[in-house]
């Protein structure tokens, strides 16, 4: 059987080899249809490996060993020859649809195992040369079959190596990229460290150099000198301050922590009162300032505090880089329908195109910026992420010589982040036996700091910021005195005057607080006083006085507990002067005894002490009964985690930073605290 | 401090540092020339003779190691003795400032308890 043999080979494919033994075999034994079969798996079932004229009609693919004729062929190792015509028999065969006069299955035998069956339709009567060839050509089929199968596994195994190898490569393409990354990101770290290493240095070195030299007397100095120097030491500390915000600004971004509060704003009124902060500096450069706000995108709903941080940021750059004479633009026009785009365009010195694309990174300034003392190079970095964290973009355009123009463009909605919103407190109660006085007043600051000088002077004190509420008030009860800002939202100051005294107030002494102190602004009116703005606090203690009002004179103990000396000195003199005493106790031990043998009005607590730290001290002092309706101001410097945060909201009133405004803080907390105390008390 | 006055260099573009280290180095008996910026330094060190330079490192333009490798590689003598101020403290700062030809590293904050005697120390050691 040479014919078969070289038919067979070369490196074939299992089914090339089906294929080509079975036309092979299909000539010579004249059996126009044929099938083989082949076991993959020593126990798995025979399946077809390639067909000869097959009907159309799909017979089955498969077979167990001893399941139709081809399965009962491989259980035998010899050959089968079936004659069609015999009655009775079913042929359940893969070839059906033929008519066949013999049926021949020839199991493959390989190593006495049978590993495949050759299926035969002879349309011509069987012959012993028929048998005799087939029991040639078996054992030739199988070796080719298994040498295909071989050759086919080895392939497949090759694919899937090479398979493997790609795989590999890419995943060692992504690790060479994930390693350049972080190598890029701590690279960024080392230089970002070194960077606020140099920028907290040169602050620190003008405030410890020129203390050191004043502390010493190591050089002579003058009172004007010691003045400037002191001033020195001022400005650099601030900007220090400034520095450690931004830094602490841009780690909170960064860390995802910084909270965004959106409420209806109207862009233009946002826009105003940060350029009425920016007024100073404008007019010392002698920049002109104009605002063009789109129509519909006045009505906005976004953080307003986040926004004027944005706006300033960019202002502040604008007007520091616009020369006398020039002119600086704040315009919001629509982006999109639902995309605001706001800039500040300066006519001032315009920015190289090499320097344009670091502007927004950290610690970058141009060197005309470096130039010009305050920057910390933080306050574009801080801007993008501002910006960025609520879903917008910001950019720059710049001609040198002809000005830049910054923007950012952002959602003209966005949520908050955080489902509190800052609030402030409306009524302050102090000592119930004491006299109350009703003050009114909208603006925030100056209603903490009347709440806080009369109730720390011993008075109770309600706050109400409309007309409509004084008068409301002023029907219900009487009070001892009533303070009166003349610029309401909803009212004249005069229209109140008038209605407040309609019930059982008919003869309160009311002082008139207000920045148009002229005397003839409340003509005809029975008032007690008029004070201007802002506002002298003796001057309002010593009108109340001249009204024969007096305070409860048992003076309000406000303890203050930290480990810090200097910073009990400057709580304790802020205390003292607004008429709080102030007890002061750097052990926390001690002063948790104290506040416990005899409560205070309040407590000021710092954090990190040594011996107990703050946490520890609000845990033992929250146990006992003294602690019932004390309220418990938090002043520190640590930055505080989420859960740290959390935790001391359930324990005290309000968390305050260290330095900044943060003395003011503390007293619009005290008092606003002391309001219905145990309220806000577990 | 030494006999003659010395005739010092400070380099520094922060204002309120200039001012710091002027007033310390005038009180102990330096005569203090100031240059804001790498240029106007090499300006000045061609035309006059300094026997010391406080030099800051990060300045606009030419900055401080450039006009540290300018000086040492002027022909000029003798040679000031230069001391790198600066508010990069990193060891690769140290060791560049050091590599540029400075005789000594001082960082900020500056102490100015002890500036001083160091300074005098490195003058009465002289250049090396």
């Amino acid at each position: 059987m040479t014919g078969l043999g070289e038919e067979l080979r070369g490196e074939l494919e299992p089914t090339e080899v089906a294929d080509r033994a079975l036309a092979y075999l299909a000539r010579y034994v004249q059996a126009p249809v044929a099938a083989l079969y082949h076991r993959g798996a020593p126990d798995g079932p025979y399946t077809m490996l390639g067909g000869y004229a097959l009907p159309a009609v799909a017979a089955p693919r498969s077979f167990a060993p001893g399941e139709g004729l081809v399965g009962q062929a491989a259980m035998r190792s010899t050959l089968t020859v079936i004659d069609a015509d015999d009655a009775g028999l079913e042929l359940r065969s893969g070839l059906v649809a033929a008519k066949p006069r013999t049926l021949v299955l020839l199991p493959l035998l390989r190593n006495q195992a049978v590993t495949g069956v050759l299926e035969l339709a002879a349309v011509r009567p069987w012959r012993s040369v028929d048998t005799d060839l087939l029991g040639l050509v078996g054992e030739t089929i199988a070796i080719a079959l298994e040498v295909a199968n071989a050759r086919a596994a080895e392939r497949a195994l090759l694919d899937q190596t090479r398979q493997q190898a790609r795989e590999l490569e890419r995943a060692s393409a992504t690790l060479v990229q994930k390693a350049d990354e972080l190598t890029k990101a701590s690279a960024y770290k080392s230089q970002f460290l070194a960077n606020m290493s140099h920028e907290l240095r040169t602050p620190l070195n003008a405030i410890i150099g020129f203390s050191e030299l004043m502390y010493d007397g190591a050089i002579p100095m003058d009172e004007d000198t010691t003045h400037e120097y002191l001033g020195d030491i001022l400005t650099s500390s601030r900007h220090l301050l400034q520095l450690i915000n931004d830094v602490l600004d841009l780690a909170k971004i960064e860390a995802g922590r910084l909270e965004f509060f959106s409420e209806p704003i109207e862009l233009s009124r946002v826009v105003s009162e940060v350029l009425a902060v920016l007024r100073t500096s404008s007019a010392k450069h002698h920049v002109k300032v104009a605002t063009e706000i789109a129509q519909d995108v006045e009505r906005l709903v976004l953080d307003p505090a986040r926004l004027k941080q944005i706006l300033y940021n960019y202002l502040s750059n604008a007007l520091k880089f616009t020369p006398a004479g020039g002119r600086v633009t704040v315009r919001a026009t629509p982006e999109s329908a639902d995309r605001v785009r706001i800039e500040v365009v300066d006519t001032g010195v315009g920015i190289a195109p090499d320097q344009l694309d670091r502007l927004f990174g950290d610690f970058q300034q141009t060197e005309e910026g470096a130039r010009k003392a305050g920057g910390t190079g933080l306050r574009l970095a801080l801007t993008k992420r501002l910006v960025e964290a609520q879903g917008g973009d910001v950019g720059v355009r710049s001609v040198v010589g002809e000005g830049s123009t910054f923007f950012a463009i952002l959602p003209r909605e966005t949520r908050s982040t955080a489902a509190v919103a800052r609030s402030a407190a409306e009524i302050v109660v102090a000592a119930a036996d004491a006299a109350t006085i009703l003050v009114v007043e909208d603006e925030r600051s100056d209603r903490d700091q009347l709440v806080a000088v009369l109730s720390a002077a011993g008075f109770a004190v309600e706050a109400v910021a409309t007309g409509s509420e004084a008068i409301a008030r002023c029907q219900s009860r009487a009070y001892a005195a009533v303070t009166l800002d003349l610029l309401l939202p909803d009212m004249t100051g005069l229209d109140v005057l008038q209605r407040l005294r309609e019930g059982p107030n008919s003869a309160v002494p009311v002082i008139v607080i207000t920045v148009v102190a002229e005397p003839g602004a409340v003509a005809g009116f029975a008032v007690h006083d008029v004070l201007a703005k802002p506002l002298v606090e003796s001057a309002l203690l010593e009108s109340l006085r001249r009204a024969d009002l007096k305070p409860n004179d048992k003076r309000s103990v406000v303890l203050v507990v930290d480990d810090d000396p200097a910073s009990l000195k400057v709580m304790a003199a802020t205390l003292n002067r607004l008429g709080y005493l102030a007890v002061c106790e750097q052990d926390p031990v001690r002063g948790l005894r104290a506040a416990t043998e005899d409560p205070p009005l309040a407590i000021v607590l710092d954090l990190v002490m040594p011996g107990m730290t703050g946490l520890e001290f609000l845990e033992q002092f929250r146990t006992t009964d003294a602690a019932r309706g004390v309220p418990v101001i938090v002043w520190t410097s640590k930055d505080l985690a989420a859960d740290e945060l959390a935790q001391l909201r359930r324990s005290a009133q309000a968390v305050v930073s260290k330095g900044h405004d943060g003395n003011a803080r503390v007293l619009a907390e005290l008092t606003s605290s002391m309001h219905v105390p145990g309220a806000r008390l577990a | 401090m030494t006999a003659e006055p010395m005739q010092t260099l400070v380099v520094d573009d922060t204002p309120v540092n200039v001012k710091l280290i002027t007033a310390l180095l005038k009180a102990n008996g330096f005569v203090v020339t100031v240059a804001t910026s790498g240029e106007a330094a090499l300006e000045l060190v061609s035309t006059t003779a300094f026997g010391l330079m406080l030099l800051d490192l990060r300045l606009p333009g030419i900055d401080g190691l450039t006009v540290a490798r300018t000086v040492r590689s002027s022909p000029r003598h003798p040679q000031p003795v230069i001391v790198a101020v600066t508010a990069s403290a990193m060891k690769t700062d140290v060791a560049a400032a050091l590599e540029a030809g400075c005789d000594a590293f001082v960082s900020k904050p500056i102490n100015t308890r002890t500036l001083i005697p160091l300074l005098s120390d490195l003058l009465a050691r002289g250049r090396r």
